[in-house]
């Protein structure tokens, strides 16, 4: 199968390997390079030779796994012909492709005046790619909750398949309760989405509180980012959009508790183990006080993450799910 | 100061899976390529520079391009290109007799590399050394190894001595940055052989206005103009415009199937007038996807007037 255009926070690199370990062929395209490092799991290039590909990608693979709203061709030509070359073609949102600005504020069991929408595509654009995408594809994959409820309307079937993350690469590293400092760490890809800004004024304030070193992680490759937060006694992840993100899942694989914002609709739905502590800009700073204040519950919690993206987020059971998904195209 | 490139046609062949089968250059196909053969039977030389590329092997692997990444070929894979290349009454031996037997001794002949994929599984020892694409040095140590292995083939057979051996071609269109400085040192190699390198990138790919910093000694851009995409005739004029400023050549594009118009050759010569008319040097590559001049000979007679007469 082809994965394309793009990766998205390692997670189509992570996908292409756990296949190949399952012995399905699995390449995905690329044409993001950023500062977190070229992924050589991924086939690296540009639209351009990506589309000059096609004939041949046509004539290779079987199912056509599309991520984040994108196809090679403006038009989506290539989407088509590979439904009419009788492929199997599915689309997976990611985010920003299909955060309609009025719903992620608004919904009918839900109200979030946090969220931030400045990185998504216009309204209307996402409107009409969701129609068009939909009356031609039947199936949709989103990694959570938050993104279900946009899309949920528009396929005939929508699959919540979660963040994978390989907990045999990613050891525990559990805080101790010896330390007199503790580390914040705050990893954004996107400032305004994170809701960096708020984060850092609270531990402006908080650091005349409590003795604490805090280290923003940016522009910084994935190894070296994982090597931070390993050092980390708390990670603070997205606070504004309602659900935990990719950072969450990194951290607490590496056994950290984690400050992220779950909108409480999401919460109730959510399973019972799940240890992210919601926190948004009007919650962070007494959320992240209670933390600093007892060392020991930090510690429980990092435990029970670790625990929670075994059982949540391990890459064997999530690409389980995802063969399940292909197999019912 | 390298010589200037004549008009170059691309023939590709060995497995081609559009057809389901395996295609090795004979001499009557090579034929009304080197030699333009009007209605009235009047013989005139043609083309006389080929690039000689390779699709997939025998296995369906694939040696060049991005598709490396979808089956990569193996150390099998590269040392059956060599051996088609120099087989009895194929490649470069049909090449040779085509040339011997019109007396061409203008014929020059470029050679398209296997691709080094990075993510591939280990290539298997190179002269008793081993060989994994994720270390850029076992990357270059291959292409070294074949290339050399190329030019000890071309120095023991005949075909040497009717058609001259100008160059390698780049396999692969993009430049990821992590292939930048591999290029770099393959250009210096190329040129330690006293032989040229030829780049066919996309317009508008990353690093293609560098193509001299980074040792290529030619350049011919891909316009991504085929008549029926989106990609509007827009985009040869400005292939052509980014062309003339940076000394770089154009390909012609001369297609078949859903993404080429009807007029698009029409188009591309034209183009190809105006970029001469205002100076530009750089070199024409001819391609035919999804067919050959050769099937143009046999199929569209007008056509394959067309392509000789914008030489």
């Amino acid at each position: 199968m082809l994965h394309l255009p793009l990766e998205v926070a390692g997670q189509v690199a992570e996908i292409c390997t756990q296949l190949h370990k399952k012995g399905i062929e699995a390449v995905g395209y690329n044409w993001r390079h950023n500062y977190l490092g070229v992924d050589h799991r991924l086939a690296n290039s540009d639209a351009y030779e990506m589309a000059n590909t096609w004939e041949d990608a046509l004539r290779y693979f079987d199912i056509f796994h599309y991520h984040t709203g994108y196809t090679l061709y403006k038009d989506k030509k290539d989407m088509m012909m590979a439904l009419e070359a009788g492929k199997k073609v599915i689309m997976h949102h990611r985010g920003n492709d299909v955060r309609i600005p009025s719903q992620a504020v608004k919904g009918n069991d839900y109200y979030n005046p946090y969220v931030y929408v400045g990185d998504s595509q216009p309204e209307e654009q996402m409107i009409r790619n969701l129609k068009f995408f939909s009356k031609y594809l039947s199936t949709a994959i989103v990694q959570d909750e938050e993104l279900y409820a946009y899309v949920k309307d528009y396929y005939r079937h929508v699959h919540i398949l979660p963040r994978l993350i390989d907990t045999a690469q990613i050891k525990p590293r559990y805080v101790s309760m010896e330390k007199d400092v503790p580390l914040i760490v705050h990893a954004p890809t996107s400032r305004a989405f994170k809701g960096t800004d708020t984060i850092l004024k609270v531990i402006a304030k908080m650091k005349k509180e409590f003795p604490i070193h805090f280290q923003l992680v940016e522009k910084m490759s994935k190894p070296k980012a994982l090597a931070v937060m390993a050092k980390a006694d708390i990670v603070i992840d997205q606070i504004l959009c309602g659900f935990y993100g990719n950072v969450s899942v990194e951290a607490m694989a590496l056994g950290k508790p984690v400050l992220a914002y779950i909108r409480p609709d999401i919460q109730q739905r959510l399973a019972d183990d799940c240890p992210v502590i919601s926190a948004n800009p009007d919650t962070l700073y007494d959320r992240l006080k209670s933390l600093l204040q007892c060392p020991e519950q930090r510690r429980q919690i990092g435990m029970k993450g670790r625990e929670y993206v075994q059982n949540h987020h391990s890459a064997e059971q999530v690409i389980n799910q995802l063969v399940q998904i292909y197999r019912s195209l | 100061m390298t010589a200037k490139v004549p008009p170059t046609l691309m023939v590709e062949g060995l497995y081609d899976a559009r057809l389901d089968r395996m295609i090795h250059w004979q001499r009557e196909q090579l034929e009304p390529l080197l030699i333009y053969r009007s209605e009235t039977h009047y013989f005139v030389p043609f083309f006389s520079s080929f690039i000689l590329k390779p699709l997939q092997t025998s296995s369906a692997h694939f040696l060049c391009g991005l598709q490396s990444a979808f089956k990569a070929g193996t150390k099998d894979d590269w040392l059956e290109w060599l051996k088609h290349l120099f087989g009895y009454g194929k490649w470069l031996d049909a090449l040779s007799y085509v040339a011997a037997k019109y007396q061409r001794a203008d014929i020059e002949v470029w050679i398209m590399l296997p691709y080094p994929y990075p993510h591939q599984q280990p290539f298997g020892d190179i002269k008793g050394m081993s060989g994994h694409f994720r270390n850029e040095n076992h990357r270059l140590r291959a292409l070294k190894w074949w290339m050399e292995a190329f030019q000890e083939e071309w120095m023991q057979h005949a075909c040497s001595e009717n058609i001259r051996l100008r160059g390698f071609v780049w396999g692969r269109e993009g430049l990821p940055p992590f292939d930048r400085e591999l290029v770099k040192r393959w250009n210096h190699q190329v040129h330690e052989y006293h032989l040229e390198s030829l780049w066919l990138p996309n317009y508008k790919a990353a690093f293609v206005e560098h193509w001299p910093d980074l040792g290529f000694d030619h350049v011919a851009l891909y316009p991504q103009y085929t008549g029926a995409t989106e990609n509007d005739a827009e985009w040869l004029d400005n292939t052509t415009k980014f062309a003339l400023v940076h000394q770089a050549g154009i390909q012609m594009i001369c297609g078949q199937g859903w993404k080429y118009s009807e007029d698009h050759f029409r188009k591309y010569h034209r183009q190809k007038v105006f970029y001469r008319q205002l100076g530009g040097k750089g070199p024409f590559v001819y391609r035919f996807p999804n067919h050959s001049l050769y099937r143009v000979f046999i199929e569209d007679r007008q056509r394959y007037d067309d392509v000789f007469f914008s030489l």
